[in-house]
């Protein structure tokens, strides 16, 4: 299985390689002109063209290395396959997800694909809206879902040597005794890790010192390094401290993975308090520009069907169950993945003002 | 490290195969690094296709090797063309440029290949003996640490600036202002982006680095015939072999350079683009001939490299011993690690022993392997420097478009690069030394978020930042560098004048 892995990275990594690293260089093809400028070569009908290209761009929101590429990376010869095409990959981050979510919303062959968070892309469109001075460059009806390819919980880390709380009890019972003492880091300052802890200070008026980082690796480090006394993580992404640090409590009705967090139980469990999970979940998504899917449904449709079938292929959850990270993958169908943008997008608007409240005064 | 494993560990890497590997991902990297704008994390972000499909043991040999390459990389046209190549290069153009103006280039390039080369040896020479102690001497700077060690950089290169301070100071905080620009890094709120999303959450290293001294040089160079004002520069191995031979005649210089580099490198939070400029600026601040810094002295070709090299083995160090990126191009790399099932952090050496001695030995391998291909085609590179500028100026132009482009792939770096190159050729003409306003652009994030954090952990308390023995030596250091230039050039004065008497 591995092997036959290899097979088809050595076939398709040529190609993809080259074709990175004329990305690297071309970047976008130009905004909104890719494919645009006579490329399409095509009828521009309904799929019976010469759809997909050898070649289709990936347009990751974050980062080399981060969560969304390394998630990427595992799923990329599968979907590859279904989809008959290879990748490039574009890494578009900056301005928490806007740029990568503005390129594709602009791209009118349906060209590019989109990865990136949810609640992250959609709070930005909340967070521009209540700045009175920031027009969103895109909404969410610009973002056509292709689904969901995996979703991680919230949870709370602490050291491993830390004795003053073991339980999400005793630190809520420490930090009320002491308030203001504790310090907790977030990877920053107005994401989903930093709304799982204003949630819980506003549901049991603790008061905590909130403390935004940099990316989570900072986060962890800083955790470790005993800078700061809880780090506000998820599941996977903090997998790699789990031996140095113990997990209090995950945002979620099951804990989805106690091997990696000491089965530490849901927070609303343990405290009792009302606590809404999904606002704090972190899910990764892929996406195409809506204009595009709309003028082109077959292509839309060939996109979104390999990218399901990659998505429930047997040997790409073999290679993650052989790592461990089975796990983590969640599917939702486009419409239900939608719901959930929309459901984030209304949610931070709500919590706009607790941002401004905890964080930005 | 298990040093008993070493010999199984060189038995592994030295195969056929795998030194194919390292000469590939040498050359590869170094090709990528020399174009400017086109970084070490690009460069490896591209070979990750390609390491998936290998053994684990390989995939990472090959990452090590492009690392190296890249690394080196940037110097080429940071001696050639007056253009870093990557950030980590930046110091290396303050010297290594006037040195091709003035017909030294095969011997700038020289130093710079054999000070990378030692600098690189050296530190992986270090960290496979010593990972375990650097990594817990890493792992206490914290934000505190990380401000102070930011703000001795800054005035490492203040004071280093030498002829006029107050310009110098402008020149800082104009740098520092432009840093400020992007969002708050511990409020998220925007600032002073004009509502440009290009400059959301950073200034756009490249791009200023590129205009500010490439750009800026082209208006200089039009009125030229070539780069160099000697157009019969001998293009030969002899005058690459001396510098070669410099960099050997000055073992102290390279030592330091090395040191600063692997710790500045093991530090996570910063990087090459600290460790040049910090390396440069002592190594000036301790020449006796401080003045011709900045002309086309070889000591700070030295200093910058044998520093940015060594940043690549230190960079290593919290990855491996942490499990905690130290750069850009090792969190890709952490990546890599991660997929192949090799979990980095305090386990490592336990669980991953022999992986880890492969990795670092790889990086021994590597920096040979960097000798013999960048000597290889340095010969030929050098004479770009006698091209006429006719053909070298649009060659320029079309290679720093490119470049600013290629790191984000927006046009918006793109004019941004045109505005730095010049708003450097206004402060050029006006004898504004560039130095500390990119020094600003680059320190200040990191001092600004370090400041930030710290505050917000101490509760606005300003004498946390004197609470632990690592700061205070820092602060120290700070205090050394600003006070020693004026209180040596007081007691020369003295004795000079004392000298004058009799």
């Amino acid at each position: 299985m591995v092997d036959h892995t290899r097979r088809r990275f050595v076939k398709t990594a040529g190609a993809g390689a080259v074709a990175v690293s004329l990305a690297g260089c071309s970047g976008n093809g130009g905004d909104g002109g890719d494919g645009s400028d006579g490329s399409d070569g095509s009828d521009g009908g309904n799929g019976g063209d010469d759809y997909p290209p050898s070649s289709l761009t990936f347009v990751n929101a974050y980062s080399e290395g981060g969560g969304v590429d390394t998630n990427f990376r595992q799923i990329q010869t599968y979907f590859e396959d279904y989809l008959d095409a290879n990748f490039n990959i574009e890494y578009r981050s900056g301005a928490g997800t806007r740029v990568a979510a503005n390129t594709v919303a602009q791209d009118e062959e349906l060209m590019r694909i989109g990865g990136t968070l949810s609640p992250a892309t959609p709070a930005t469109i909340a967070f521009d809206e209540a700045q009175d001075d920031t027009e969103p460059e895109f909404t969410l009806d610009d973002l056509r879902p292709l689904g969901t390819l995996s979703s991680e919980a919230a949870i709370i880390r602490v050291r491993e040597d830390e004795d003053r709380f073991r339980t999400i009890q005793e630190l809520v019972d420490y930090a009320d005794e002491n308030p203001g003492e504790l310090t907790v880091g977030a990877s920053a300052p107005t994401n989903r890790n930093m709304l799982s802890i204003i949630m819980l200070m506003e549901e049991t008026g603790i008061d905590l010192t909130l403390v935004p980082f940099e990316g989570g690796g900072p986060t962890q480090t800083a955790l470790l390094q005993g800078e700061i006394d809880v780090a506000a993580r998820s599941v996977y992404n903090s997998a790699s401290i789990a031996d140095e640090s113990h997990c209090l409590c995950v945002y979620a009705e099951e804990n989805p993975e106690p091997d990696l967090t000491n089965d530490a139980p849901p927070i609303n469990e343990e405290l009792g308090t009302d606590i809404n999970y999904a606002p704090t979940a972190g899910t990764q998504f892929y996406f195409v520009s809506a204009a595009a899917a709309e003028e082109y449904p077959d292509r839309y449709d060939h996109v979104q069907q390999a990218f399901q079938s990659a998505h429930e292929d047997e040997e790409y959850r073999a290679d993650l169950e052989e790592i461990g990270e089975l796990g983590k993958l969640v599917w939702n169908s486009p419409d239900e993945t939608e719901e959930i943008l929309q459901s984030s997008y209304e949610t931070y608007q709500e919590f706009v003002p607790l941002f401004e409240e905890y964080v930005q005064n | 490290m298990a040093i008993a494993l070493i010999p199984e560990a060189l038995g592994l890497l030295l195969t056929p195969q795998n030194v194919m590997f390292i000469c590939i991902g040498v050359v590869f990297g170094m090709i990528a690094g020399s174009i400017p704008g086109f970084t070490g994390t690009n460069t490896v972000a591209i070979a990750l296709p390609f390491t998936l499909a290998m053994r684990p043991e390989i995939a990472l040999v090959f990452m090590s090797a492009i690392y190296i390459g890249a690394n080196y990389g940037g110097a080429i046209p940071a001696v050639l063309i007056n253009t870093p190549g990557t950030a980590g290069a930046t110091a290396t153009v303050l010297d290594a440029y006037p040195m091709s103006q003035q017909g030294d280039a095969s011997k700038a390039l020289g130093i710079s290949i054999l000070a990378s080369v030692i600098g690189g040896f050296l530190a992986a020479l270090v960290i496979l003996f010593l990972l375990g102690p650097i990594g817990e001497i890493a792992f206490l700077f914290t934000n505190r640490e990380i401000f102070v060690l930011g703000l001795f950089g800054l005035a490492a290169v203040a004071a280093a600036i030498g002829d006029n301070v107050r310009k110098g100071l402008v020149s800082g905080f104009i740098g520092l202002l432009i840093a400020a620009m992007p969002v708050d890094p511990t409020t998220g709120q925007r600032r002073l982006d004009f509502g440009f999303f290009g400059l959301y959450d950073a200034v756009p290293f490249v791009p200023v680095v590129v205009g500010l001294f490439a750009i800026s040089e082209l208006f200089y160079l039009i009125d030229k015939r070539a780069i160099s004002s000697d157009t019969d520069v001998k293009t030969t191995y002899r005058d690459i072999l001396g510098g070669f031979r410099y960099v050997l005649s000055r073992p102290l210089s390279l030592l330091r350079a090395s040191t600063l580099g692997l710790v500045i490198g093991s530090m996570p939070g910063a990087g090459t683009s600290v460790a040049n400029f910090v390396s440069w600026a002592i190594a000036k601040t301790m020449s006796n001939d401080p003045d011709s810094f900045g002309e086309g002295n070889p000591d700070g070709v030295i200093a910058s490299e044998g520093s940015n090299s060594a940043v690549t083995a230190g960079s290593l160090v919290p990855t491996l011993a942490l499990g905690i990126p130290g750069s850009g191009t090792t969190a890709v790399m952490l990546a890599a690690l991660l997929l192949h099932g090799i979990r980095p952090g305090p386990n490592l050496m336990q669980d991953f022993t022999l992986e880890a001695n492969i990795i670092i030995l790889s990086l021994l391998v590597g920096n040979v392997a960097l000798l013999i291909f960048a000597l290889g085609i340095s010969k030929y590179l050098v004479r770009i420097v006698t091209l006429p500028t006719f053909m070298i100026v649009p060659a320029i132009l079309v290679l720093t478009v490119i470049g600013s482009y290629a790191m984000r792939g927006s046009m918006f770096d793109v004019w941004f690069m045109f505005l730095f190159g010049m708003i450097g050729f206004v402060m050029r003409e006006n004898d504004f030394s560039l130095i500390p306003l990119i020094l600003g652009v680059i320190l200040g994030p990191i001092i600004e978020g370090a400041f930030l954090r710290s505050m917000l952990i101490s509760s606005n308390d300003p004498m946390y930042f004197f609470e632990s023995t690592i700061a205070i030596i820092l602060w120290i250091g700070v205090v050394f560098v600003l006070i020693s230039q004026p209180v040596f050039t007081v007691i020369r004065g003295v004795l000079e004048s004392r000298t004058d008497l009799f």
